[in-house]
């Protein structure tokens, strides 16, 4: 399958003038992707760890005046997206590499109905006419799993149910058949059964539109329905990324160890919860050599001093960033 | 032995305005929930959102006081308190919400927020201090902490200082309505077992409330089920996570991600779901095992053995491989 | 039939808001102290004289009887004469409406052509020089008063350059000056109020998915994110066309134009009761039908207003 996208080296920092003070805060510290078509690749990481800074990157939404990339490279179909010029990139936005979001509510404008807000972006990119891009917009509401289209197609955001709307947000994306999707979050804001139907219909398409997904969550359980390939995101950089098999079966990095062991469920009942103990560093106090250092049960003295080179393991594609790989776990149940 | 909390037949109606009768509509948030929770112990009510979960507890509490049924506290029904007796009856059952950040007033200190309910039982000055510090380093924060605002604490932080503040008045029940929805997973197993040692050194009841099937199956000793406003299902924990019976919890079972693609239990489209209290069951709309009556016949709570209880006349009971989640 | 329901109610609303007006101007003018027939006629007259008076104005009869009978003249819309001139109120103001209309109606779209572009240009451009320019624009115009542009519009534009006719009401040229120095003072409240809107609207999620779908950055500010940021201009723009309509005294003393403002600085004057009492309402009635429509042109704008 044809590699869609590349990203290299990927840093971001956003600079903050407050009362004179310059602040500089490390948003991505040099991040590695790749996504083939037809496969899903899931980007985890809590609130704070750069996973959405990464998808605006890609799309070329990044704020400028506060965000600047300090260097790295976006190859999308081995074009480099940030020597492009915004003209060229917005002529791929949408039409090539598309975006869903987290909350329907605040993401569609509440003053257009929601066949509009698709219909609008067929008849920019593909040149149709009003009628045929109505058409379009109907069928495409259809293709989203909407029964009712007309009525959905008439409807304000507000008139529709949360189900609805994220569903007309995934028809406005897939419209004009786009080669990458980014997926930011889409379930989060759902109710359980509800976020089964969407991911579903996510999987459906992918391989309808022979689209590549990056999947960005903070949901361990959902991106093991969903993922192919799953890369851990930590205060900016890439601490582990395998097959999604293997990331469960047998994860390196003692980040995403803890965080499995730390999810509850039924099996673990009657068992304490292994709780990472502090917090995720934010961009202005991200510590020295590996970041996770100071909340690490494995952490020793190279630890605090130099930062983790990322490293493969074994074979299909499994690396992790961390020096202590292979130091035994003493009570971590796993 | 008595449970500590008891619902009779719990109804909560909400009334949306017109001028004209006719058109007002009622909505029964909580249509008829009968629950008892035994002290020392953690009752899970799971349920997506608007399956009136966050009324049942308002209602609880008589924070909104409910329309019908009664509640009753260490056997004491709380709908025949005097206004006064009520106040001093709150002192023994708390609430901690969602969402941390609203939760406390962004003008007051967090000492001052976590001694407003001792204020109001006029607690000595002195008294109130050392019951904050004490609080505080329970929770594990620091007591130099009492004079920072809430805006410079994190929200795992933040969720903590809420929890010490249901505390300072020593309540005996707490009710925790998703408490750890809006915080990272890392931060939500910390709270978690925060609030688990709690429990176990304060000798507390809990009525956990979720929409996270998991979370509440790893913490409950019993589990109810509620879908539009009604007890669909209710068992201890392990049985019902062992033998899910009613069709809604099956398919919230089957939900969960991981757990299997497409099967009977799930629906090809969103339901468009008429408004809760009508007569029947209210899952018909997605229900694979619906039959006629099923539309006009309310379904009640039956036990099928060992205080398993199924609102379902028509559960797969032999809980057959085809179903299994 | 939600609508219906919708405009029934803005409807009933506006009929309590008259009602509520004609019974206040009643009672404040009877409740004041001193005989108003007295006032009327004067120091010197005689009790003959204030007896009469007192018929005409009718207040020798009962107060609720005296209630009745002006509820039922608003009804009519028949405000009784003027008793200065003696002709009736009613036509004395339907004289002079037209005008403050045509007034009132260039200065709002004088204002609104020069606040709409002004203070998108200002938002979408942040901190540029057309924002700085912008902003001075409207903390001058908020701090000059509007009979001083007025004079200064006169001054040079019609005395010194002869472009415009001093006074007079004959035509649309006459109106010109007087709408500038109403608009210009509108102008720079709504322009301050629109940057504002346009400015929150674009930090708005759904402006990061119009961007993310490719459209155009025309079509982002303008069917996106503009549409939403009318709305608050709407409802002040509209506000103060109802205040223009009550008849811009002083502009039109400046510019000597015979309006609605001017008859009632006059009325006031001359305690012309009658006159005072009927303006009242009418300016009541109007202000709160510009309201209703500002409410209805609201919602159609906004969609989440409109049924329920």
């Amino acid at each position: 399958m044809e590699t869609l996208l590349t990203v290299n080296d990927l840093a971001v920092h956003f600079t903050d003038s407050r009362r004179g003070i310059r602040t500089r805060s490390e948003a991505l510290r040099g991040i590695d992707l790749h996504l083939k078509r037809e496969e899903v690749h899931a980007l985890v990481g809590e609130s704070g760890s750069g996973k959405t800074v990464t998808a605006t990157c890609i799309m070329g939404l990044l704020p400028s005046p506060p965000g600047r990339i300090s260097r790295g490279r976006i190859l999308y179909k081995d074009k480099n997206l940030l020597t492009l010029t915004e003209g060229e990139r917005r002529q791929l936005r949408g039409r090539e590499i598309a975006m869903i979001f987290q909350e329907p509510a605040r993401y569609l404008n509440p003053a257009l109905t929601a066949g509009e807000q698709i219909r609008e972006m067929v008849a920019l990119h593909l040149g149709l006419d009003r009628r045929t891009s109505a058409k379009r917009a109907l069928d495409l509401l259809r293709l989203a799993g909407l029964e009712e289209t007309r009525q959905v197609y008439r409807s304000y955001p507000h008139e529709l149910s949360g189900g609805m709307k994220q569903r007309a947000m995934i028809a406005m994306a897939i419209s004009c058949r786009p080669a990458l999707l980014i997926a930011d979050e889409p379930t989060t804001a759902l109710d359980v059964t509800l976020q089964q139907q969407i991911l579903e219909l996510l999987l459906n398409l992918k391989q309808r539109l022979s689209m590549g997904v990056l999947f960005i969550s903070h949901d361990l359980g959902v991106v093991d329905a969903v993922a192919d390939h799953v890369s851990v995101i930590y205060a900016g950089k890439i601490v582990e990324s395998a097959p999604r098999k293997a990331l469960f079966a047998s994860p390196l990095h003692p980040y995403t160890r803890l965080l499995l062991a730390s999810i509850p469920d039924a099996s673990r009942r009657g068992h304490r919860l292994e709780a990472i103990p502090g917090t995720v560093p934010q961009g202005e106090h991200i510590p020295g050599g590996c970041a996770f250092h100071p909340r690490c049960p494995l952490a020793e003295e190279i630890c605090r001093r130099e930062q983790p080179a990322s490293r493969s393991h074994g074979k299909d594609g499994h690396s992790a960033a961390c020096h202590m790989i292979g130091k035994k776990w003493l009570h971590l149940s796993n | 032995m008595a449970p500590l909390v008891e619902l009779n037949g719990l109804v909560k109606e909400f009334h949306s305005p017109g001028l004209i009768a006719a058109r007002r509509r009622s909505i029964r948030a909580v249509d008829g929930v009968s629950l008892g929770i035994g002290s020392d112990s953690i009752f899970g009510l799971v349920g997506e959102s608007g399956c009136g979960k966050t009324s049942l507890a308002r209602a609880l509490l008589y924070l909104d006081p409910p329309s019908a049924g009664e509640v009753r506290f260490d056997g004491i029904p709380l709908g025949r308190l005097s206004p006064g007796a009520l106040k001093e009856m709150r002192s023994h059952m708390q609430i901690v919400f969602q969402d941390p950040n609203s939760a406390l007033d962004p003008r007051l200190r967090v000492g001052q927020s976590l001694e407003e309910g001792l204020v109001n039982r006029r607690v000595p000055r002195e008294e109130r201090q050392r019951r904050v510090s004490a609080l505080l380093k329970r929770v594990g924060l620091s007591p130099d902490q009492r004079s920072r605002y809430p805006h410079q604490f994190s929200s795992g932080q933040k969720q903590r200082l809420v929890i010490a503040r249901a505390l300072a008045v020593e309540p005996d029940f707490l009710i925790l309505d998703e408490p750890v929805s809006n915080l990272d997973v890392s931060i939500q197993a910390q709270i978690i077992n925060l609030l688990l040692d709690l429990k176990r050194e304060l000798a507390l009841t809990f009525l956990f409330i979720s929409h996270d099937l998991n979370l509440v199956a790893y913490l409950s000793d019993t589990i109810a089920v509620m879908h539009r406003g009604r007890i669909v299902e209710q068992a201890d924990a392990e049985e019902l996570v062992a033998r899910p019976l009613h069709p809604y919890t099956r398919r919230l079972f089957a939900s969960l991600p991981g757990h299997g693609g497409l099967d009977e239990t799930t629906p090809q489209r969103d339901e468009t779901t008429p408004a809760p209290g009508g007569p029947g069951c209210g899952f018909v709309p997605a229900c694979p095992r619906r039959h006629a009556d099923c539309l006009t016949r309310r379904p009640e709570l039956t036990d099928t053995g060992n205080g398993h209880l199924v609102a379902c006349p028509y559960a797969d009971l032999s809980n057959s491989e085809e179903e299994r989640p | 039939m939600e609508i219906l329901s919708f405009l029934a109610r803005k409807t009933g609303r506006l009929l309590l808001t008259v009602l509520l007006i004609s019974t206040l101007v009643f009672f404040v003018i009877r409740i004041l102290p001193g005989d108003p027939a007295a006032v009327i006629a004067g120091i010197d007259a005689n009790e003959e004289d204030i007896r009469l008076i007192r018929a005409r104005l009718g207040t020798d009869r009962p107060l609720a009887g005296q209630y009745i009978e002006w509820l039922k003249c608003v009804l009519r819309l028949d405000f009784g004469d003027s008793l200065i001139s003696g002709q009736p109120v009613t036509r004395l103001i339907m004289e002079r409406f037209p005008l403050t209309l045509s007034l009132a109606l260039l200065g709002i779209l004088i204002s609104v052509l020069i606040a709409l572009p002004l203070g998108v240009l200002s938002a979408v451009r942040r901190w540029s020089v057309y924002d700085t320019l912008g902003m001075l624009f409207s903390q001058l115009g908020m701090a000059i008063p509007s009979f001083w542009l007025g004079i200064m519009l006169l001054l040079l534009l019609a005395v010194k350059l002869r472009l415009f006719p001093l006074f007079g009401s004959g035509d649309l040229r006459h109106l010109i000056l007087p709408a500038m120095s109403l608009g210009v003072a509108r102008a720079a409240v709504l322009l301050r109020l629109t940057r504002t809107s346009m400015v929150e609207e674009l930090s708005k999620e759904y402006v990061i998915t119009a961007r993310a779908k490719g459209l155009t950055e025309r079509m982002v500010k303008y069917k996106h994110a503009l549409k939403n940021a009318l709305l608050p201009v709407i409802t002040v723009a509209g506000i103060q066309l109802g205040y223009m309509l009550g008849g811009a005294i002083i502009i039109e003393q400046v510019f000597s134009l015979p309006g609605l403002g001017r008859l009632f600085l006059f009325g006031v004057y001359q305690r012309d009761f009658t006159l005072i009492q009927g303006g009242v309402v009418f300016v009541a009635v109007v202000f709160s039908l510009i309201n209703f429509l500002v409410d209805i042109l609201y919602s159609l704008l906004n969609p989440r207003i409109r049924v329920r």
